[in-house]
């Protein structure tokens, strides 16, 4: 089938089998491998994506074809004229990466729930990030990076 | 609910009855409240009652060629209430065990009907007829709450797994029963 879908701004049309998920249609259709698979199984959230701008979803969970004619960013799409994006930023400052496996799916549910809500309370970042486990565990320096994403996000553009 | 926040921006009710895993949430809560699921082939369409829509473990009764559209929830009214009580390993998780219940009054104080479900207690979401029975017609009490507790004990058929042992889950599915049934008499104000 054929599958027209804009990823980070760049139009990509290719001829998939229905069954091709969308995890698998970025990372081996369309050669963006920023976009981890964990579980395969929606459990962990490594495989996250942003659709339509604000809506995070698991691209595991998701067929390829369900996205055609939407808007997909992937981690690729996040950073801008060689500037990290806040939340890429806040994950460096506040050490919120080990391995970095679970990080494309953290940076990207992260970044739908600071287009629906630009100052979470803590609890609502936790809650918010339910879906995207973190084996090394550092959960703490996780939130403490979208904080500080949140509060670079709210100050007025141009400021420093 | 659905697992969690970001895989219910795509699952929904209808897809996690239609998934009817043993420890699923919503087939618990259907049975309680008594739903029904709309069902749609090219033969028309057909309204299945919950009891008969879940066939056995991920399978239900829709056939080849249909598709489930929508679920029916009976409206509740002002004197009835519901509760639904799970234990979980983590946010999000299919039920360790889960109980959902429903009942409603009448305007003398006694119960005019009650459900009584459970989850991870069987192949699939299981109805505790004994539990629903016993409560109905009868004022609501310490005693009666007990008695729907272990009529659930009774009726929890759980597998052991990485979430429990099965004397473990049969223990909380009586507990959770009457946690349950506490919360939803509380909800309507009325003494248990």
């Amino acid at each position: 089938m054929k599958v027209h879908v804009t990823i980070n701004g760049v139009s990509y049309e290719r001829d998939v089998e229905p069954r091709t998920l969308l995890a698998y249609f970025l990372r081996e259709d369309c050669g963006l491998t920023g976009t981890h698979v964990g579980c395969d199984t929606s459990s962990c959230g490594c495989c996250v994506v942003v659709m339509d701008g604000t809506r995070a979803v698991k691209s595991c969970s998701m067929f390829a074809v369900q996205a055609d004619g939407h808007e997909i960013l992937t981690v690729e799409g996040l950073a801008e004229g060689g500037q990290l994006h806040a939340l890429q930023q806040g994950f460096w400052d506040q050490h919120g990466l080990q391995c970095g496996y679970c990080t494309p799916g953290m940076l990207l549910t992260s970044y739908a729930l600071l287009k629906h809500q630009e100052n979470p309370s803590e609890a609502d970042i936790r809650e918010a990030l339910a879906g995207n486990l973190c084996r090394c565990t550092g959960y703490n320096n996780i939130v403490k990076a979208v904080q500080q994403a949140a509060a670079t996000l709210r100050q007025p553009v141009g400021a420093k | 609910m659905v697992a969690d926040p970001v895989v219910r921006q795509m699952g929904t009710v209808v897809g996690s009855l239609c998934h009817n895993d043993p420890a699923g949430d919503w087939t618990a809560v259907a049975l309680a409240s008594r739903a029904t699921v709309v069902v749609r082939g090219t033969g028309g369409t057909r309204r299945v009652p919950i009891d008969g829509f879940l066939v056995d473990s991920f399978s239900t009764a829709v056939e080849d060629g249909e598709m489930a559209l929508g679920a029916e929830f009976p409206v509740p009214d002002d004197a009835t209430a519901g509760s639904y009580q799970k234990v979980e390993r983590k946010v999000g998780d299919f039920a360790t065990a889960a109980a959902a219940v429903q009942v409603s009054m009448n305007p003398d104080g006694t119960i005019r009907a009650a459900g009584v479900a459970l989850s991870a207690a069987g192949a699939c979401a299981v109805r505790v007829d004994a539990a629903e029975q016993l409560l109905a017609g009868q004022k609501p009490s310490a005693e009666l709450i007990r008695a729907a507790s272990d009529a659930a004990w009774h009726r929890s058929v759980p597998q052991a797994d990485l979430r429990g042992s099965v004397e473990y889950k049969k223990h909380l599915a009586g507990v959770l029963v009457a946690r349950g049934l506490r919360q939803a008499f509380a909800r309507l104000g009325v003494q248990a």
